[in-house]
């Protein structure tokens, strides 16, 4: 053993379900435990797409320190998310339950092309409900949508997702989903400059794929017999099944896909300073508030990805970084 | 369309029983419920975390652990599924003392429902603690189902 001819590395890992994601909003499986002055803990932006810039490199440990450095980073559109309801979920033996759940009746116009307002509701009622149920309401999240229509990416219908409230005290937390009910809520008030995220999103969809390039199977050599791009062997006479654990052709892509610890190199609200000359392909321009992230992030552009305060307990940065130049070089030809 | 007839009868003309499976043996409560079942009842078992498997810790754990270790080889996803929750373990044991391939034991498996500590909608209703399968017979060492559990995973 140990030869490559007789044992080899898997290819492509076994830990990811390649199935097709449910919805393209994504529903991130779990939040930080935060504690402190009540805020949200995410915010749904817009993949714009890519452009580089440089900046002084303050990673104390790195080699680069305190010199200039050129990186990729991505250009998420976040335009003000409305906050429209309140969730509160209880423990129970069987994992979350929502046992309280308000919503604005004052609410934008476009909302309707994913919710209809119900013809009766009694507000003052159900929030009185609400705050009877607060003592064994365990986790509280915002109901909000995004306004996709203040872009120029063509989308009408908002995005609806829950986003959780980050609270040490439960009724701190409600008293402050209740002020933000029916209003905007911008990506500064959720995120500062230089801190880590998590993005959540769907990536790229492409469709049924052969091995060779759904998991980086070697193709044989041209003169092998029925395939060429297939798994030369796919298991023992017996078994006579196939393993699960070989690489085999099916769905590759549009896969719910966390990538962790991003950091935020820039929020700001002039798109023009950061928009390459001609705009993003296949996005446009950028006219709303905008995150810079340093590398890159699951998606297509025009794709809602989730950001979310960072799960993996890894030192924040302190400072902010000192961004020198940001590239506004055309991409097209 | 004769099936679903049947089930319909079962289910009007059968008496719900409630039971309390604190401190009570695993094994002997399962089999007596298991009679219980097939003879028309439908049962809800409380409290399952605090259910009882007599013999010391570690042998149990042991045994249970090889038991999780039995999967499809090809493809674990297909089963058997070994549950890690005291509800569902307790649920298990009980379905492994029904004919589960005949339908009369199926049906007898869906009368069954087990739950953690006493749901809120059950507090009004008259539950039975069965001397049967009482532990306190034992005088060797036990542990809780929920123990158990917790060595699996489950969180409370």
């Amino acid at each position: 053993m140990g030869h490559r001819r007789v044992s080899a590395p898997h290819r492509s890992s076994l830990g990811y379900r390649r199935v097709r994601a449910k919805r393209i909003v994504p529903a991130p499986r779990a939040w930080q435990k935060y504690e402190g002055a009540p805020k949200l803990l995410g915010f749904l932006g817009f993949k714009a797409g890519m452009t580089h810039c440089i900046y002084i490199e303050d990673k104390p440990r790195s080699h680069l320190v305190n010199r200039e450095v050129t990186v990729a980073v991505t250009c998420v559109e976040t335009p003000p998310m409305v906050v429209f309801g309140l969730r509160g979920y209880a423990k129970t033996p069987y994992g979350l339950k929502i046992i309280g759940d308000i919503r604005t009746m004052e609410t934008k116009e476009e909302l309707s092309r994913r919710v209809k307002p119900p013809k009766k509701y009694d507000f003052k009622k159900t929030q009185k409900n609400f705050e009877k149920q607060l003592e064994k309401i365990v986790e509280l999240r915002a109901v909000v949508h995004t306004q996709p229509y203040l872009t120029g990416i063509g989308m009408k219908s908002p995005n609806i997702a829950e986003i959780k409230i980050g609270c040490s005290d439960i009724k701190e937390g409600f008293e402050y989903g209740m002020s933000l009910l029916g209003k905007e809520v911008l990506i500064r008030d959720v995120f500062k400059t230089g801190e880590f995220v998590d993005s959540v999103g769907v990536t790229k969809g492409k469709g049924f794929q052969g091995p060779v390039k759904r998991h980086g199977v070697k193709i044989l050599q041209h003169k092998s017999k029925g395939t060429k791009r297939g798994v030369g062997s796919i298991g023992p006479w017996t078994p006579a099944r196939t393993m699960w654990t070989i690489p085999r052709y099916g769905q590759m892509g549009f896969h719910v896909r966390t990538e962790y610890n991003k950091r935020v190199m820039q929020i700001g609200s002039d798109g023009t300073q950061i928009v390459p000359d001609g705009g993003f392909i296949k996005y446009g321009v950028v006219k709303n508030n905008y995150v810079l992230l340093k590398g890159s992030i699951p998606g297509t552009k025009k794709r809602t990805i989730l950001l979310r305060t960072p799960m993996r307990k890894s030192p924040q940065p302190e400072k902010e970084p000192q961004i020198l130049f940001v590239s506004t070089k055309s991409q097209q030809g | 369309m004769s099936k679903t007839v049947k089930s319909v009868e079962l289910q009007v003309s059968t008496p719900k029983l409630y039971i309390d499976a604190e401190n009570a043996i695993l094994g002997r409560l399962s089999s007596e419920v298991a009679k219980y079942l097939l003879e028309g009842n439908s049962v809800n078992i409380v409290n399952c975390e605090k259910a009882v498997i007599s013999g010391k810790k570690r042998s149990i754990l042991s045994e249970y652990r090889d038991m999780q270790k039995k999967h499809t080889h090809t493809n674990p996803r297909r089963g058997p599924f070994h549950p890690k929750r005291p509800d569902r373990l307790v649920r298990r044991t009980v379905r492994g003392m029904l004919p589960w391939k005949k339908s009369k034991g199926k049906a007898a498996y869906h009368r069954l429902m087990t739950f953690i500590g006493v749901p809120e909608e059950f507090k009004g209703a008259e539950i039975i603690k069965p001397r049967f399968a009482d532990a306190d017979k034992l005088n060797c060492k036990r542990v809780t189902v929920g123990e158990l559990c917790k060595e699996f995973g489950w969180e409370e």
